[in-house]
């Protein structure tokens, strides 16, 4: 019945009140700078920060590993790959006949890990602590056209009725006998067993489709040029120290990427070690 | 403000003569309220649509003969200049929710022609509290019961303050009291506004004694458009147009009949009936009843304590389900069914009934305590083996409905379960004969109309020839008549020997057909028994929103004349009564 598939949390977080432009940059900038170098040490870093910043928006471990658990698998396969890899570095750390395991494929695997994570947990920070609303008020604010907007924000909406619209049909089905979950062994019967659930979702996801923009329609979308909006984004001071931050920071790694550091992978790491 | 010149419409791909509406003439006066009635499929939508616009403009198709909507014809405007003026509110409540969050829902419709701010706050506060959403504001509409949805639904159409209120089946997924509560709504709105309402329906009873006319579609024509005093007692109207005769007209038709008198003051309401009787017994000074002499009692009532002493074929023990954010659906449920009962799960929205009925087969699993089915217990049998016993058949049809014939859509079920290919040929034939859809074997499922959705649903469920049965909401939006083929067909399996539980808002079928009635509040049983004892525990009910039948509540304001107390039908009224 009741679930949330955006956990929105509305709490009292410093981070939580910070104007959704201002979340909108740091998001950006926390997809940018990782992508700036390939330093371990770095790429480290950033976590480090970007974590930080999540436990301060008070959003819970388990929360946080709500979202990463399904992509745990991802990250160990980038680093198991990578092992094998001597491109990057020809210590072996582990010889068996033909097959060479090379340490400096693991940590590069590793650093593209922390990469990621940066980017994953610099959104789930910003999926979770703002308003969906005041995020459309937002992205419009920002030059997006209304309706582009609207749209938007209306298919996060529908996320949550198509979640349970599918829990639904699947309550329905396994009603009628069919078999689901650890009851199918074969990785082809699992598949049909997809479809009595998947031709009922797509016709009554087109169907909600359609309904939903005749309802648009009948509530006058589209009539004035001047929409009227719940409510107006402020900037307020704690948002401008955000921003000078997040720019600050910004130029900060720009810097130094443009000197010429994190280039290579164990580059810091080095220095300190000298 | 409204005028309809001769106008037929066709939607697009149909055939040459199947118009959906066919030569409307009509004209509706500023401040009136009207009532549409008709089977599902009559054109009740359809016409509503072709006042905003959306017909033909969305929808395309071929429309004749002129609309005139407050003085502009609606061929020369686009849909928001005709929405401006005439706010419609869609059947189905999921669909036509656009906000993230209720405030933003309401905002939405008023947002759209620029008006302040302000206003539009005040505006939101005023519908807020009209509809009891106060505090809801910043509820996900996802996240909304069927009936609340309903409730946000039609507060952002109020909150634009259209000229013309148009509501297709405003209250079909409210309880009882819930659908009270919205047509005092409209009683209040018409007398203060002057707004003219426009509404479908299928609560003849509701709505009796507040519409200024009521107006009958059938297969795209008007057949009747009158005061509803006239139409209520038209039993010829109403019976071919699906529409229920409001129980205490029916009384009122039946007690003339016997008493032989003849009077034109049609009791539309209790209030009214109660008038006439307490005036007549007086003036004539008769005393006519005897108390409970006639009555009958529900046949199955009979063996009811009987039941006890066999072994139950669900056994539910201290059950308690905690949703995984924490909420308790229910709670302490401790329930015996045997085999051979029909019962009526009832209770508000919200109240639990979808999430005990779960556990029976296995969708749930209990988080305390533990639910019995056939000797096996839930929590450790998979739902597919379960389905063997217990039959679930949801509210929604299109939920399940993916073949592509109604024959192979029918033996799905059968198929899981490992029946052979000339023991399923057997079973689906026998199952589409019971529902009358033998000729529709080789149709496509998803062109089939509402009803007919509804009863393949049910037909696929029954096919799978399980020992109980469960079904959600087998009524609702269904016309009068098509409804009452499904409670035949649920009472006839009943008498097969199938162990049948119904979850249901409608009170006149739990009373007039079911024996053991099972009320939840709150996630707890608030009553379970005998369903004429249960439904005349008003004070109880009204707790969790619900109401008995309107001949019970009369029975009950005429007890001082010695009617019965626990009167669950018409007929049973009527039989009390000494002639």
């Amino acid at each position: 019945m009741a679930m949330n598939i955006m956990p929105y949390l509305s709490n009292e977080s410093l981070i939580y009140k910070l104007d959704p432009r201002v979340k909108i940059a740091m998001l950006v900038a926390m997809v940018i700078i990782p992508m700036l170098f390939v330093d371990l040490l770095i790429e480290f870093l950033l976590v480090i920060i970007i974590f930080t910043l999540a436990l301060m928006s008070g959003i819970k471990i388990n929360v946080i590993w709500k979202f990463l658990k399904p992509i745990t698998p991802l990250f160990l396969f980038l680093i198991i790959f990578d092992t094998f890899f001597e491109s990057w570095g020809t210590t072996v750390f582990f010889q068996f006949g033909v097959i060479k395991l090379y340490l400096e494929g693991a940590l590069f695997g590793l650093t593209m890990v922390f990469r990621m994570l940066t980017m994953v947990l610099a959104t789930i920070i910003v999926i979770v602590t703002t308003d969906p609303a005041s995020f459309i008020i937002a992205i419009r604010s920002l030059g997006v056209p209304h309706k582009l907007a609207f749209m938007l924000s209306t298919s996060l909406r529908f996320v949550p009725t198509l979640m349970g619209k599918a829990l639904q049909i699947q309550d329905a089905q396994k009603s009628r006998g069919l078999k689901s979950g650890d009851e199918v062994k074969s990785i082809f019967k699992k598949v049909s067993t997809m479809i009595p659930i998947l031709i009922p979702l797509f016709v009554t996801s087109l169907e909600l489709a359609q309904k939903l923009s005749l309802a648009m329609d009948a509530r006058g979308f589209g009539a004035s040029k001047t929409v009227t909006y719940s409510r107006d984004l402020n900037i307020n001071k704690v948002d401008l120290v955000f921003l000078v931050i997040i720019i600050s920071l910004t130029i900060v790694f720009v810097v130094l990427r443009i000197k010429g550091i994190g280039m290579t992978m164990l580059g810091t790491l080095g220095m300190f070690s000298k | 403000m409204i005028h309809f010149n001769n106008v037929s419409y066709k939607y697009p791909g149909t055939k040459e003569d199947d118009y959906a509406l066919k030569n409307i003439s009509l004209h509706i006066a500023k401040g009136e309220c009207v009532a549409l009635l008709g089977r599902t499929g009559a054109g009740k939508s359809t016409f509503c649509y072709t006042l905003n616009g959306i017909i033909p403009k969305s929808y395309g198709g071929t429309i004749e003969g002129q609309i005139i909507i407050d003085s502009l014809d609606a061929q020369d405007f686009p849909i928001h200049v005709l929405a401006d003026k005439v706010g419609l509110m869609f059947q189905d409540p999921e669909s036509q929710l656009v906000g993230m969050t209720v405030q933003e829902e309401l905002f939405f419709g008023v947002g759209n022609y620029g008006v302040e701010r302000e206003e539009i706050n005040n505006r939101i506060n005023w519908a807020l509290n009209l509809l009891r959403l106060s505090g809801y504001e910043n509820r996900e509409p996802s996240n909304l019961s069927g009936g609340e949805k309903q409730r946000v639904a039609l507060a952002s159409i109020l909150v634009m303050q259209p000229k013309i209120l148009v509501l297709d089946e405003p209250t079909s997924e409210m309880d009882p009291l819930g659908r009270v509560e919205v047509y005092d709504i409209f009683r209040k709105l018409r007398n203060s506004l002057s707004q003219t309402i426009i509404f479908t329906s299928h609560d003849s009873e509701d709505i009796a004694d507040f519409v200024d006319r009521v107006i009958i579609l059938d297969k795209g024509k008007i057949i009747c458009d009158d005061v509803p005093s006239a139409v209520f007692n038209n039993s010829d109207i109403l019976l071919r147009a699906g529409i229920r005769q409001p129980q205490v007209v029916e009384f009122w038709v039946g007690f003339q009949k016997r008493k032989q008198i003849k009077s034109h003051d049609i009791p539309l309401s209790i209030e009214e009936a109660k008038s006439f009787f307490a005036s007549y017994w007086h003036n004539t000074r008769i005393q006519i009843i005897e108390p409970s002499e006639g009555v009958e009692r529900h046949e199955s009532l009979e063996n009811f304590d009987e039941n006890s002493v066999s072994t139950p074929i669900i056994s539910i023990q201290n059950l308690y389900h905690n949703y995984l954010s924490g909420n308790e659906a229910i709670k302490n449920i401790n329930l015996n069914i045997f085999p051979g009962e029909l019962i009526a799960i009832i209770g508000q929205n919200g109240s639990g009934k979808t999430t005990l009925a779960k556990h029976i087969n296995g969708l749930l699993k209990p988080t305390k305590g533990k639910v019995i089915v056939k000797g096996y217990d839930t929590r450790k049998e998979f739902v597919s083996k379960l389905s063997k016993y217990v039959g679930y058949c949801f509210q929604n049809p299109d939920h399940q409905i993916f073949n592509n014939s109604v024959f192979d859509e029918v033996s799905f079920g059968p198929k899981n379960l490992g029946f052979d290919n000339e023991e399923i040929n057997l079973i689906v034939k026998e199952a589409l004969k019971m529902f009358d859809l033998e000729d529709k074997s080789q149709s496509y499922p998803f062109n089939l109309g509402k009803g007919e959705r509804q009863k393949l649903a049910l037909a696929s469920v029954i096919a799978m020839q399980s020992e109980i049965i469960i079904i959600d909401e087998p009524t609702t939006g269904l016309d009068w008549i098509t409804g009452k083929e499904i409670i035949r067909i649920i009472t006839q399996l009943n008498k097969l020997g199938k162990t049948i539980l119904v979850i249901t808002h409608d009170m006149n079928l739990v009373a007039e057909n079911i024996p053991r009635s099972i009320v939840l509040y709150q996630g707890s049983i608030l009553l379970d028994g005998p369903t004429n004892k249960v439904l005349s525990e008003v004070e109880l009910l009204e707790k969790t929103f619900l109401k008995p039948p309107q001949i019970n509540l009369l029975c009950k304001e005429l007890s001082e004349y010695g009617f019965p107390q626990d009167v669950m039908s018409v007929e049973q009224a009527l039989n009390s009564i000494r002639i």
